[in-house]
């Protein structure tokens, strides 16, 4: 773990993401005010010492929109990321073991959804099964699955000849136990990295399809929603774009260091 | 009724349509608590027959002829039936000891995963097996071995790992692939030496497949000499490494340094062995590189000849070639 930590871009990720989740575990006991709750004869507030942050359009706290904000994002990347993992995991450790024809059909879909421009994709899902969180939170993980299923794929291709899986055979062991309890461990490190990085890119897909308008639904607190209420008053009230905005920009910025930092550890860049 | 019994085992790989021979009609038997050489080059087959015999062999991979097993033929098995055969009833050792273990899981569980795969087993009873079991192979301070990562072992330790896991379900036969290649010459003769140890306690038969002739001189009661998929001679070690008939065996055996011919240029046996692709179907294998070759050794594969238990594969008679290839 120290190894970890002596990484600067590791650190640095770290300590981000420690202050955000300081955010989120405090937002879940208490917030400075109902986060829902207007005040329209405070609205667009500045910051002061009643609204740390200032007031929206509406009067609502800000400071408590955020922290409410970034529940949301770390729960719907957290949520999109871990099934994307999950699924991608099994098709690619099947389709790597396994080869193929099988290997074959699964990979040119996986390039097909590959080929879409992930945000599109999510769009087309979310037009046809309609928004909200559990939407929201398919379509990204769907946006997912196709990186982890390659990553964990070329990692299944590159072991499953190696000696240690050959004499694991030679040895009795099933198909499963193999891929699992041997290979798996093996490609984890490559994994936690690519989840890092998905995150980061779960974070701001979600923050822009709740800016269209097809992500989360107002008035729930998301950052892509404030975001998009607040560049009305970007002028009147440029504090009220700015939190928002570098909130997810620290958000993006702190998984993307740790995904680096992982995979600087990992024996370089890929 | 052999442990182990190859009869006209003939391996081939489909390839682009060709049928390519590995291995050819060859006949291979083995008793219990027996130790047995086969020797050959590299390249000439003894490590497809080992894979065979494991059912290891890749999906383009034909088989015809039988592998008696304990009585049964293991050539019509299907692949939970040999799952239940490899690491229980045979076991097999490698060349490399360096690659052949997970580097990411400690040796200790890596053994005790083939007590719980195979048998049943609770996890502290299966524990202490594997302590006595690194005990038996002498490793010292069993309790840190078992904690230990491959990479903090050396190679000898990792070959005993090796050998321990390959004889922990007590199978009857240990397929030792060049178990001592990779090695350093005196950790080598301590794993033969375990080896031929383990045989003598548990009475595990050994298939010690070797390209090093001096290595199974007085370890092995029985040799078989392959070249180019076929078994050329076969017979007591003893026979074959002072009375060797065929001209490969001799050239094998012309071609290891030794005090007589001292100073002069050590013999080599001219020419490569053909790769799968260049073999011929027909003649004596050998023939290509025989320096007593005669035109019927290119058309007819010849009879295999039998001398009180001693057989070999050449249409002339040990004295024709004794003459033949001194003159």
């Amino acid at each position: 773990m120290k190894r970890y930590f002596s990484n600067p871009s590791f650190l640095i990720g770290s300590i981000i993401l420690f202050m955000m989740l300081a955010l989120l575990v405090i937002s879940f006991f208490h917030t400075p005010y109902d986060v829902t709750a207007m005040d329209l004869a405070n609205k667009l507030a500045k910051p002061s010492q009643e609204h740390f942050l200032g007031t929206d359009q509406f009067g609502r706290d800000i400071l408590s929109r955020v922290m409410k904000g970034i529940e949301v994002s770390l729960l719907i990347g957290f949520m999109a990321v871990s099934s994307g993992l999950l699924f991608g995991l099994l098709i690619g450790s099947f389709s790597g073991y396994f080869g193929g024809r099988l290997d074959e059909i699964i990979m040119k879909i996986i390039d097909t959804l590959m080929a879409f421009p992930g945000v599109l994709l999510a769009m087309m899902l979310i037009a046809v099964f309609g928004n909200g969180l559990l939407n929201t939170i398919i379509a990204l993980s769907v946006m997912a699955v196709p990186r982890f299923a390659r990553i964990t794929r070329s990692g299944y291709m590159e072991l499953r000849d190696s000696d240690f899986v050959k004499a694991e055979r030679i040895r009795g062991a099933g198909s499963l136990r193999i891929m699992f309890s041997h290979i798996l461990p093996n490609i984890v490190s490559e994994l936690s990295a690519t989840a890092s990085l998905s995150f980061a890119s779960a974070i701001m897909s979600e923050a822009g399809l709740s800016y269209l308008g097809l992500g989360m639904q107002p008035p729930s607190p998301s950052l892509g929603i404030m975001l998009s209420e607040a560049q009305d008053y970007m002028l009147r009230a440029p504090w009220y774009v700015l939190i928002p905005t570098i909130t997810i920009a620290l958000l993006v910025i702190a998984f993307n260091l740790i995904g680096d930092g992982l995979q600087e550890m990992n024996g370089g860049v890929k | 009724m052999s442990l182990l019994s190859l009869r006209d085992f003939t391996l081939s790989f489909n390839e682009g349509g060709r049928l390519l021979n590995a291995v050819k009609n060859i006949f291979l038997d083995i008793e219990e608590s027996e130790m047995v050489a086969l020797i050959g080059e590299s390249g000439c087959g003894k490590s497809a027959t080992a894979l065979s015999l494991m059912g290891l062999s890749n999906d383009d991979a034909e088989y015809t002829g039988h592998i008696f097993f304990e009585g049964k033929d293991l050539a019509v098995f299907d692949e939970r039936e040999w799952r239940s055969i490899r690491g229980e009833r045979i076991s097999m050792i490698f060349q490399e000891p360096m690659t052949a273990l997970n580097p990411l899981l400690r040796v200790g569980p890596q053994i005790m995963e083939m007590l719980l795969v195979h048998q049943r087993i609770d996890k502290k009873n299966a524990k202490k097996m594997v302590l006595q079991m690194l005990k038996s192979v002498n490793l010292a301070d069993e309790e840190r071995i078992y904690k230990s990562y491959p990479h903090q072992l050396s190679g000898g330790q990792r070959q005993r790992i090796m050998i321990a896991m390959a004889l922990i379900n007590n199978p009857s036969l240990l397929i030792a692939d060049e178990p001592t290649t990779a090695l350093d010459v005196t950790i080598q003769a301590e794993i033969i030496d375990l080896i031929k140890r383990m045989n003598e306690q548990k009475g595990t038969a050994v298939l010690l497949i070797s390209h090093n002739l001096s290595l199974v001189k007085g370890l092995t009661k029985r040799a078989y000499i392959m070249y180019s998929g076929s078994i050329v001679e076969s017979g007591r070690t003893e026979d074959i490494l002072s009375f060797p008939i065929h001209p490969y065996t001799r050239g094998l055996i012309a071609s290891i340094p030794n005090v007589k011919n001292r100073g002069k240029r050590l013999y080599s046996i001219a020419g490569t062995v053909p790769s799968l692709e260049e073999r011929s179907n027909c003649g004596c294998p050998f023939a290509p590189r025989c320096t007593i070759r005669s035109d019927r050794c290119f058309s007819n594969f010849p009879k295999q000849k039998d001398i009180q238990g001693h057989s070999y594969s050449c249409f002339f008679s040990p004295d024709e070639i004794e003459e033949r290839m001194n003159g």
